[in-house]
């Protein structure tokens, strides 16, 4: 009995440890679950990864594209999108890229910041770079939250083989305080 | 009200013509959905594209890796299955892919008889790289079925250094009957 009050109260102080460790919890974070007329289907799943917590939205489209959106989140909060498209043209300037990236950020469960000032700046960067749909391209952003500290943004593009079921991936990414 | 009748003539007889031309039917196929202890959840999504009709099945499983598998049919059959994995270390060997090439082929809703002889053609070719995670590998097999016609498989495994969510993909294909 008495090695089994010590088991217990050795459980309960390291969760309560992991708990008070993580500066960024659920209850600071709004989770937002998309709507519109071009979803087939959502599925939220949430996981943990050692002290992290972690909630993905899987969404399929109706024209078969596919978004992943993860947060996850302790001692910093990361928002992650790997969005699979049906049909490259969907991505294939840098405006339409922009236009994602300003949908997809939206759903930060953080949002604030210059956030909007960073979208604008990898767009143009993108373009400046002469962004081809049939290469890869990577741009990044280091910006500031007001409350959390560091925000650091970053647009990965990679185009997939014309015969796969997705024809590109492009992830948006933005990780919010802690240390980068 | 003549030329409506004509109109609608046209119609139904390029509608039906359409269906006639198809050689392959949904009826002749058996969709199959994967039941197993570490699927999360399954999304089946219909669709009609060129003519052919498209059936996609989204699996989410536990481990939060993802598959799509698109089955495409009219005068020809055609398989193909992407599965993004979210570590890389659940790969650490042939052993993985030889085990998604099995279980993805078991989707398949058209069998012809060169697919056994396909897995063990493309497994030995498989069992010939030493596997190294950051390099793609694949293997290909062509045969002919005396009822279908020419047939093709596939498999490729391609590590994925664009996203946190998703660190390597493997994806299967299949055709039976018309051109490849």
């Amino acid at each position: 009995m008495k090695n089994i009050l010590i088991i217990y109260l050795a459980c309960f102080a390291s969760l309560s440890y992991a708990n008070n460790d993580c500066d960024i919890s659920s209850k600071l974070l709004k989770f937002k679950t998309p709507e519109s007329n071009d979803i087939a289907n959502i599925f939220w799943q949430d996981d943990k990864d050692g002290y992290e917590t972690i909630k993905r939205l899987h969404i399929t489209y109706k024209d078969g594209s596919i978004a992943v959106l993860e947060h996850k989140f302790c001692s910093m909060y990361n928002f992650e999108v790997a969005y699979y498209v049906a049909d490259r043209e969907l991505i294939e300037n840098t405006d339409l890229i922009q236009k994602k990236a300003k949908y997809f950020f939206t759903y930060a469960a953080i949002q604030g910041g210059d956030q909007e000032e960073a979208i604008e700046t990898m767009a143009v960067n993108l373009h400046e770079n002469k962004f081809n749909p049939e290469k890869e391209a990577a741009i990044g952003y280091s910006g500031h939250h007001p409350q959390y500290g560091s925000a650091e943004y970053s647009i990965d593009y990679y185009p997939l083989g014309s015969a796969s079921i997705h024809k590109a991936a492009i992830t948006f990414y933005v990780g919010i305080g802690g240390m980068h | 009200m003549k030329i409506f009748i004509t109109g609608l003539l046209i119609t139904c007889s390029t509608l039906c013509s359409a269906e006639q031309k198809c050689s392959i039917k949904s009826t002749d196929l058996n969709f199959v959905t994967p039941k197993a202890d570490n699927i999360a959840n399954t999304y089946w999504q219909n669709d009609k594209g060129d003519g052919e009709s498209v059936k996609r099945l989204h699996i989410t499983y536990k481990d939060d890796s993802t598959a799509v598998i698109k089955h495409k049919f009219c005068s020809e059959y055609k398989f193909e299955a992407v599965y993004y994995m979210e570590e890389r270390a659940q790969t650490n060997s042939t052993d993985k892919i030889k085990t998604s090439l099995t279980t993805f082929l078991s989707y398949v809703a058209h069998k012809d008889s060169t697919q056994k002889e396909a897995i063990k053609t493309m497994m030995a070719e498989l069992d010939k790289y030493t596997f190294v995670p950051d390099e793609a590998i694949g293997a290909t097999y062509n045969g002919h079925d005396s009822v279908y016609g020419d047939t093709s498989y596939s498999i490729l495994y391609s590590p994925l250094n664009y996203s946190a969510i998703y660190s390597a993909a493997i994806s299967v294909e299949v055709g039976i009957g018309g051109i490849h």
